[in-house]
């Protein structure tokens, strides 16, 4: 059944909402409706699941959803679900800036154009939704109107049309020229074509995708806009930025690679280093990071590097077949199990971030504290994701991650080996980092005791429609492994209780049981005794102020950070490498930007920018050429005053012999 | 032979034209609507049966010479009716804005019939010219033209040199295509398949250069954006659906009939190339927001020149793709000078230096802005986009290394073109503005109409690139 046909209607009915008058209004029915879309798309998922892979055509669009799309579909439902049931009620924080119907069309337009990139069986088409999905994306970055949203909006709008229109224009251009026809891109055919064309051609093609996939997802060394714009947005639209947007770029990589192009040894093993790179980086930058949703945008470059190298992993081994093709098969399933889970604690990350936001309109960690006793169910739902991310067991992170390191210690290859063990190293400082994200706001005490209140019902129900499924499905991963599985068919060990590859087996249930059960033996052990409030002992001194004991985000892993403080200076001076080149393209544009400008009568003014250049009259080529002629015809037609013809009569004249040489030709 | 009825859009616009000069305000307003609205539906019905028809191309004679061939007469085909229908749409949605815009002064009220008089008469002869595979017929179309759009240019009288300029360099044109004619003796684009290689050459180039000056291309490109001191309508008409489409559509004719020698494609875009880098170089020095599109249309007229030339190359698509990417560039155009319309309108000024927060005091403006100049760098939802998708598409069908050289220096204009109206959207549409009790009396204005006129055109903008595909698969090679 086509159920995407009715999210489309949803979708659209939502985007129309924005006609109704009052600002609450159209916020509300419009997230609501974005909710029914995407539970539609979840319909139609389960129905993709149930009855096999579906071939449709909606609005002369052809669509296809086989077992990858469905997975990827799965993700964009279940954000796009969670994250407009928080929208209904948390958009009202935007109230001021009235503009509901800019909401209600790009919110809708956004999860849409996502859910048609990954069941679009054209490449034209996924170009289309894609850049759809850009453009949405980009005037929902800029919501707020601050300026160093619009400024981050900016920088993620340039990079996005350099690195990924320009790519793909280019990547459809060269399928187009194997291809011959505009109407027959399906991807089938495009790979077809493309297996009998020339190396040249095909590496264009691939580094071209390649280029479009890591920028989008944020991978290094192209993740630089994703920290500024991801936080930028409005939480709602930043779960959905890194919660399903990365990951739609994940999905282009796989069906380019696993397709169109065809896995290859160098491409995996491209692909699973650029990952290694990007956990890396990633993760050490979020260790630093102060403001909540800078510190979580971080992490989604982070554990963008764990999908990447579970991915490369696949890649690169498939190909080998036996029992290699087997542990790719792993590291592929590994990588699309992580793609689900992050998808689904990073939503709920995000959403809780926008929860403190909503509460207390505060985004930096240091300004924050003892949130836990008053929003209880915010900080529940933060913990588990948190411990989600983190790759703790019984949660959904640890089943992904531990068999991304598993594929990767069995691949026998050093470098692999090695991306695997970075990620289990990378997972230490990933927990560092969260014990700050959840303690920082939720522990100790408020910096000034405000009157704070819980967020409203829709929003919790958004939390924790994800932070439950961060549990459930590490307790259960069979609920969604075999949907997961079915792109990659991995040999896994997957019964009811068991998960796990040849030798390693993980129970779950039995873990979660455990840990149950030891809470409670040591909770009733060590019943925690009643809290005596006191002053801190602070030796008498008396110029340190009571506010400053505490310890704020800053300064929770300084001394670390310190330790490592060359690798920072190698990656402060790569972005600083970055930013000169940038410079040095518009200090050369000026040079020559010069030479078009009216500066000749002060030669020696100094242009140093463009508002600079922008103060001088701007000077043409043919009226330059042409102005000695045109000052002498000035010159001669005052000094032959007699003869000083009316500009009318100049123009009859003119007529007259136009229309005399054309009769006299006929 | 129902397209005979093509031919009264034209008279209608001649004549109604000429009755308009005796008029003024609401008088004025009045008669320009009927002329244009009847005028539209007059080439609507025409226009309908020709496409329902399976046609490929239908030739109306009315003055033919053995010698020279076809004079005077109408050759409708795909191209040339869905150009004529952009002519009476963008005419009509133009009156339409203008009736409120010239509302600015009394005096500019007083001085609509001249307005309307000029632009109708602009109108016929475009109209004129684009039904035309007749050189002559093309002269005289172009000389109307120029005289029209010369005198329109100066209508405020100020710097009167630019429309001289314009008058200039539409006359060499006129000379270059008279000396084609006497080079050739034929005046139909249909005749020209029968001469030698060599002559063919020799033509091609003394019409490629007039067809280059009609659209402000390579050598004399500053008369577009000179010209745009104009009123915000007569500047509309001048680079949507008159002088720089004629000259578009007149080089397609040329590709189309032809059978131009493939190393005519080495004559074409070494020109247009270089007219896509100066622009690169002007844009970001430019402030005035309509010299800036200017500059946009004189890169978008070289895209659709270098697309079309595919064409000599023997690719049908080129053609096609060409003239989709100019019809999807006319209504793009078209809403970018109108929305930089109500600037002037409320504000006084289109120099973007001085316009901050439109965002809250002209949303429907700025929402119009937004849209049309990300939509001249090729962003969604508009049909440049598709446009600037297809031409990269189909640039792969250049020769050596003009298969990468083409699209890369295409998308670094575009790229360009995207950046500086991205760091120019930052600075207008937010930012802060002191409202003071006369800025306040300005924007309190009515605009009503304006933003009507621009959202039937944003409308038209969004679904054109999705109609007009088909459309243009029936453009075919006719020599």
């Amino acid at each position: 059944m086509d159920f995407v046909i009715y999210a489309l209607m949803a979708f659209l009915a939502g985007a129309l909402m924005g006609f109704l008058k009052e600002y609450k209004a159209v916020v509300r029915a419009s997230s609501f409706l974005g909710f029914i879309a995407s539970a539609f798309l979840f319909f139609q998922v389960v129905d993709v699941y149930i009855n096999g892979a579906l071939k449709t055509n909606i609005l002369g669009i052809p669509i296809s959803i086989d077992s990858l799309s469905n997975l990827f579909l799965l993700v964009v439902s279940l954000i796009g679900m969670a994250s407009s049931l928080f929208s209904v009620n948390y958009m009202d924080y935007y109230e001021k800036k009235g503009k509901g119907w800019v909401y209600a069309l790009t919110f809708n337009t956004f999860i849409m154009s996502m859910a048609f990139i990954v069941i679009v069986n054209s490449f034209e088409w996924f170009v289309f939704f894609w850049e759809l999905m850009t453009l949405s994306s980009f005037i929902l970055v800029f919501f707020s109107e601050e300026k160093k949203d619009i400024d981050a909006s900016l920088k993620y709008y340039i990079t996005m049309h350099f690195l990924n229109t320009f790519p793909l224009f280019l990547s459809l251009g060269i399928a187009y020229s194997l291809v011959g026809s505009f109407s027959k891109l399906t991807f089938p055919v495009i790979a077809a074509a493309l297996a009998a064309a020339p190396l040249i051609t095909k590496a264009t093609f691939t580094i071209l995708l390649l280029i479009t996939f890591m920028t989008k997802a944020g991978v290094a060394p192209f993740h630089y806009w994703l920290p500024d714009a991801h936080p930028a947005a409005p939480s709602n639209v930043s779960a959905l930025l890194s919660g399903t947007m990365i990951k739609v770029a994940v999905y282009g990589l796989v069906r380019s690679v696993f397709t169109i192009i065809g896995p290859s040894a160098i491409l995996g093993y491209t692909i699973a280093s650029l990952g290694t790179i990007t956990l890396i980086v990633g993760t050490l930058y979020a260790l630093r990071e102060t403001i909540g949703k800078r510190l979580l945008a971080y992490h989604s470059v982070g554990q963008m590097g764990y999908i990447w190298l579970g991915i490369g992993i696949g890649a690169a081994l498939i190909p080998k077949g036996g029992v290699y093709a087997a542990i790719g098969a792993l590291g592929l399933f590994a990588g699309l199990f992580h793609v689900l889970n992050h998808a689904i604690f990073k939503g709920s990350l995000f959403l809780s971030a926008g929860a403190i936001i909503y509460a207390t309109g505060e985004k930096d960690l240091n300004n924050l504290g003892g949130l836990g006793r008053y929003m209880k169910a915010t900080a529940l739902a933060a913990l588990f994701a948190s411990l989600a991310i983190s790759g703790i067991p019984p949660f959904n992170g640890f089943l992904s991650k531990w068999l991304i390191y598993i594929a990767g210690y069995y691949s026998t290859s050093l470098l692999l080996a090695i991306g695997a063990v970075m990620a289990v190293f990378i997972s230490a400082a990933t927990l560092a980092s969260f014990m700050k994200f959840y303690s920082a706001p939720f522990g100790g005490e408020m910096p000034e005791e405000k009157p704070v209140k819980e967020v409203p019902l829709m929003m919790l129900a958004g939390q924790w429609l994800l932070a439950g499924l961060a549990l459930l499905i590490g307790v259960f991963p069979r609920i969604v492994v075999p949907l997961v599985n079915l792109p990659a068919g991995a040999p896994l060990k997957l019964t009811l209780f068991t998960y796990g590859y040849s030798a390693s087996t993980f129970i779950p249930l039995y873990f979660a049981g455990l840990i149950v059960v030891l809470s409670l033996a040591t909770y009733a052990l060590l019943k925690p005794r009643e809290t005596v409030k006191a002053k801190p002992w602070d030796c008498g001194s008396t110029y340190v102020e009571e506010g400053e004991y505490k310890v704020k985000a800053d300064g929770y892993y300084l001394w670390f950070e310190q330790k490592i403080g060359s690798f920072y200076r190698f990656t402060d001076w790569a972005y600083s490498f970055g930013y000169s080149i940038l410079k040095y393209i518009v200090k050369s544009y000026l040079w020559i930007a010069r030479f078009f400008v009216k500066i000749v009568d002060t030669p020696y003014t100094k242009v140093e920018s463009i508002e600079e250049i922008r103060e001088h009259e701007v000077m043409y080529i043919d009226e330059e050429v042409f102005k000695p002629l045109v000052r002498f015809i000035k010159v001669a037609g005052n000094v032959l005053s007699g003869v000083r013809l009316g500009k009318f009569i100049a123009l009859t004249v003119i007529l007259v012999v136009v229309i005399g040489i054309l009769f006299a030709l006929l | 032979m129902e397209e005979v009825f093509l031919t009264i859009p034209i008279l209608l616009f001649l004549f109604g034209g000429i009755a308009l000069f005796a008029l003024k305000r609401k008088a004025a307003d009045a008669l320009v609507l009927i002329v244009s609205g009847l005028s539209l539906l007059v080439d609507a019905y025409g226009s309908y049966k020709f496409l329902v028809s399976s046609k490929n191309i239908e030739k109306i004679v009315f003055y033919k010479n053995n010698v020279l061939g076809q004079v005077f007469g109408l050759t409708v085909d795909t191209a040339s009716i869905v150009m004529s229908l952009l002519v009476t749409i963008t005419g009509f949605l133009v009156f339409l804005y203008s009736a409120q815009y010239m509302e600015k002064s009394p005096e500019e009220s007083n001085r609509k019939g001249y307005l309307y008089g000029w632009m109708s008469i602009a109108l016929a002869a475009s109209l004129f010219s684009i039904f035309s595979t007749s050189l002559i017929q093309t002269i005289i179309g172009l000389e109307v033209m120029a005289v029209s759009f010369s005198l329109l240019v100066n209508f405020y009288g100020i710097n009167k040199g630019k429309g001289w300029k314009l008058f200039a360099v539409e006359n060499l044109a006129v000379v270059l295509l008279l000396i084609a004619l006497g080079y050739t003796g034929k005046s139909d684009l249909f005749l020209m398949n029968s001469l030698s290689s060599h002559e063919k050459i020799l033509a091609f180039i003394s019409m490629l250069f007039a067809a280059f000056a009609m659209s402000s291309q390579f050598f004399f490109y500053s008369w577009l954006p000179d010209s745009t001191q104009a009123p915000i309508p007569v500047s509309t008409l001048l680079h949507s659906v008159t002088l720089v489409s004629a000259g578009v559509i007149f080089f397609l004719r040329m590709v189309q009939l032809m059978k131009l020698p493939t190393e005519a494609f080495n004559l074409v875009w070494p020109f247009t190339v270089t007219m896509l880098v100066l622009m690169i170089i002007y844009y970001p020095i430019q402030s005035d927001a309509k010299k800036l599109i200017a500059y946009s249309t004189i890169s978008q007229a070289a895209v659709s020149y270098t697309v079309i030339s595919y064409g000599i190359l023997g690719q049908q698509v080129g053609i096609q793709i060409g003239f989709y990417q100019m019809i999807n560039h006319i209504v793009v155009k078209a809403i970018a000078f109108l929305s930089v319309g109500f600037f002037i309108y409320h504000l006084g000024t289109s120099d973007l230096r001085k316009i901050k927060g439109i965002r809250t005091t002209m949303p429907a403006a700025s929402v119009a802005w937004f849209l049309s100049f990300l939509g001249l760098a090729g962003v969604l939802p508009l049909g440049l986009f598709f446009g600037k998708m297809f031409t990269i598409m189909s640039t792969m069908h250049g020769v050596g290394f003009t298969t990468w050289l083409i699209p890369s220096i295409i998308l670094i204009d575009s790229g360009v073109f995207f950046v500086v109206v991205l760091y120019w959207f930052r600075d207008i549409f937010f930012g802060e503005i002191k409202l003071t009790e006369a800025l306040a009396k300005d924007l309190a204005k009515p605009a009503g109409l304006m933003i009507a006129v621009v959202i039937v055109f944003l409308v038209i903008g969004s679904v054109m690139p999705w109609v007009s595909l088909d459309m243009v698969k029936r453009i075919v090679f006719l020599g």
